[in-house]
């Protein structure tokens, strides 16, 4: 029989607790249920999940903290979940390593799709032929081709790396000082137009209509992610 | 010391003078000889003083005696007449001397009163058109220092705990501050400092603005004696009374404002409290009618009928996460009031395109299209309110669209303007109805839920990004919501 994927919850309000782990269960993950830091910590050694769900406000600390000091650790994916309108504290938690987050309040289906695509992203990173294909937009990551439509698409080098970039991880939030940092050096980190300029020309190349996007997508006042099926 | 006995040396200079011309012309007789003397005398009295005047006058006599006085070149004085006539010349230059130094001192204190009317007419002018209370007295202390020649601040006192501190000063760093004299000065109504009998030993005037003890500002001159006292300090009390004038009318307005601001503030937030406590309730009353039949009742209802229960409550509690996010817009809406609003460079596109994609996944009656022009310029934004504005537009706009068409979401770019256009097909808003209208979570005649909160989010949106927001009435029907930006330029903008 194979083993079932261990899914960590880090939760202290019960009522939630109760339909995340249910629903995970009948989706078919086995639970690990923590409702303070201290408990996370210590079942999180013992049971090695394969994804932590990791609620921000918890009674005993900072979840943030805990999620800088578990990444000095571990690369496991963290699902962030946060009760926080404020952009800043989103970005805060991508940019200490989240591998994405649910603001609350949020359906079941919209979870269950964040946790395949995190896992997903994990099993292909692990891959050695990477490619990215999605309704007609193929990114052979290894090679190093794009192409929409079984047509090559010419990029700039800028346009190039930014693409790279997003394609890696599917459906990852990559936040915008991630990108320039990443594209541009880390001395870029505050010229948001540059990132909008070219994710512009980026979109007019790929998107039927750029305005309606179906790969590039927009998280406003946070980053970007390229679309997962 | 030294000018005096240059005075005095001046003095016997003229008198010398007044004795060569005198000599040379004194066949013409001794009264031609006396008036040349006496001009000498007036000549000191005018010039040099009258210590001076008296030297002259004494050297005048001295020599008239000497050389013209019969017999001459003694100093003996032949008969009773000519002492008489020496004796009158003496008590007349000492007069005139006397008169002539009085005329010059009032000439003097004319002179002084008329520049020092000027300067007031020269504040009266410059303080009138100021509109806050920083720029008035920072232009006081520079009119003042350029007026006197001396350092000039001012201290404010804290509108809390009522200490003084030093706010202004010119030139900057001149001014030593003491900030109990400036208490005293200012709750005893009373000038401190040299000349005034309050603490003469400090070394600067402490005027208060206020004939009134009370909390008023204080001004500070620098370098002053108590020997300056009686001639300035009319003068500046005059100026004070002008600046405290313009001080208080500024104050009332400022206290005007304040108290309107929260008057407005208070029925905002009253206003709140009803539309939201309705826009809660209402899907609330469903939720809680539907959960406590499916648990009370289920073994009787039909498994369809379940369904219909279970979908009525999700689309309810969807109607709560609206709402819900609304209100936190208002909520970060009013820190941004008081903070100020963090604006980027956004993409009207991406915004667009991140909108469209929260209606992607949801079940719309209507279809949303869009039409987007190329390379359109960024606007200075805030990515998350701007977000918000135009879901509550397109949210407006299904809930009154009826046709087939799509409703329509489009971008139009002039050289100083982008606008961004919702465009539906419904009953629209009563004739007539514009954005002033759009009050407080008033619900604007639409039969939709929550229409009220989301347009006044809209309307308080457009105008911290200074965009106009206008309704315009469609040609056949319907409405277009438009919000019209500024297009700034990279460079000219100041982040």
């Amino acid at each position: 029989m194979i083993e079932q994927l261990r899914i960590l919850v880090v939760e202290d309000d019960r009522e939630i607790l109760h339909f995340i782990s249910s629903s995970l269960s009948a989706a078919g993950y086995t639970i690990s249920l923590a409702s303070d830091l201290g408990q996370a910590s210590k079942l999180f050694w013992e049971n090695r999940p394969v994804l932590v769900i990791l609620d921000l406000g918890l009674p005993d600390g900072d979840g943030k903290a805990w999620l800088i000091e578990l990444r000095q650790r571990s690369d496991v994916p963290v699902l962030v979940l946060s009760a926080r309108q404020s952009e800043q504290e989103k970005v805060a938690c991508l940019d200490c390593g989240a591998d994405d987050y649910l603001a609350k309040p949020f359906g079941v289906d919209e979870m269950l799709a964040r946790v395949r695509a995190a896992l997903r992203r994990t099993a292909m990173m692990n891959m050695r032929d990477r490619v990215y294909e999605f309704e007609g937009l193929r990114i052979d990551l290894v090679a190093g081709l794009v192409e929409l439509n079984g047509k090559q698409v010419k990029l700039t080098p800028i346009e190039y790396k930014l693409l790279m970039l997003l394609a890696k991880q599917p459906g990852k939030i990559i936040t915008h000082r991630q990108m320039l940092a990443a594209v541009w050096g880390s001395e870029y980190v505050d010229e948001i137009h540059y990132l909008r300029i070219h994710m512009g020309r980026l979109r007019a190349k790929i998107e039927a209509i750029p305005a309606e996007p179906r790969f590039l997508l927009t998280d406003p006042g946070i980053g970007y992610r390229i679309a997962a099926n | 010391m030294h000018r005096q006995f240059k005075s005095a040396l001046i003095a016997i200079l003229l008198d010398a003078a007044a004795t060569v011309i005198s000599y040379a012309v004194s066949n013409l007789g001794t009264t031609v000889i006396v008036m040349l003397y006496l001009l000498a005398v007036m000549a000191a009295s005018y010039f040099l003083g009258f210590f001076a005047a008296t030297l002259a006058a004494i050297g005048a006599f001295v020599a008239i005696n000497y050389f013209f006085i019969a017999p001459r070149y003694t100093f003996e004085v032949a008969n009773s007449e000519s002492w008489a006539a020496l004796l009158g010349f003496l008590l007349v230059s000492i007069v005139v001397a006397s008169l002539v130094k009085r005329l010059q001192n009032q000439t003097k204190k004319a002179q002084k009163a008329s520049r020092q009317d000027e300067f007031a007419r020269l504040l009266a002018e410059k303080v009138a058109g100021i509109q806050d209370e920083i720029q008035l007295f920072k232009t006081a202390c520079q009119l003042i220092h350029q007026s006197l020649g001396l350092p000039v601040g001012i201290a404010l006192p804290d509108e809390h705990n009522g200490q003084f501190s030093i706010t202004h000063q010119y030139p900057d760093g001149t001014v030593i501050f003491d900030h109990r004299a400036a208490k005293w000065c200012s709750q005893n109504a009373k000038v401190v400092g040299p000349g005034s009998g309050n603490w003469p030993e400090m070394g600067a005037w402490y005027i208060p603005c206020g004939r009134m003890p009370g909390d008023f500002p204080v001004f500070i001159v620098m370098n002053v004696t108590s020997k300056i006292y009686d001639e300035e300090i009319d003068h500046l009390r005059d100026l004070q009374d002008q600046i405290s004038n313009n001080y208080q009318r500024l104050r009332n307005e400022r206290y005007v404002k304040n108290a309107e601001q929260r008057v407005q503030e208070e029925v905002m937030q009253n206003a709140l409290l009803a539309s939201v406590s309705h826009d809660m309730r209402t899907p609330l009353t469903a939720i809680l009618g539907a959960t406590t039949t499916l648990l009370s009742q289920r073994a009787v209802l039909s498994a369809d009928a379940q369904i219909r229960l279970l979908e009525s409550v999700n689309s309810e509690v969807k109607h709560l996460v609206d709402t819900t996010e609304n209100i936190l817009s208002l909520s970060r809406l009013e820190s941004i009031m008081k903070y100020g609003l963090p604006m980027d460079w956004q993409s009207l596109e991406e915004i667009i395109g991140a909108v469209f994609e929260r209606y992607r996944t949801r079940n719309l009656q209507h279809e949303l299209r869009s039409d987007v022009p190329q390379d359109l310029p960024l606007i200075k934004a805030d990515a998350a309110l701007l977000s918000q504005a135009l879901a509550n537009l397109i949210d407006n706009a299904l809930a009154v669209h009826t046709e087939n068409e799509p409703v329509l979401i489009s971008v139009k770019n002039d050289v100083e303007t982008i606008s961004l256009c919702v465009l539906d097909r419904g009953a629209g808003f009563p004739e007539g109805f514009s954005v002033e209208d759009i009050r407080k979570f008033h619900r604007a005649g639409a039969k939709g839920k929550g229409v009220g909160l989301g347009l006044s989010i809209v309307k308080v949106i457009a105008q911290l990004h200074e965009a106009e927001l206008c309704i315009n009435r469609r040609e056949g029907g319907g409405t277009n919501m438009e919000m019209i930006f500024p297009v700034r330029q990279f460079g000219v903008v100041n982040d």
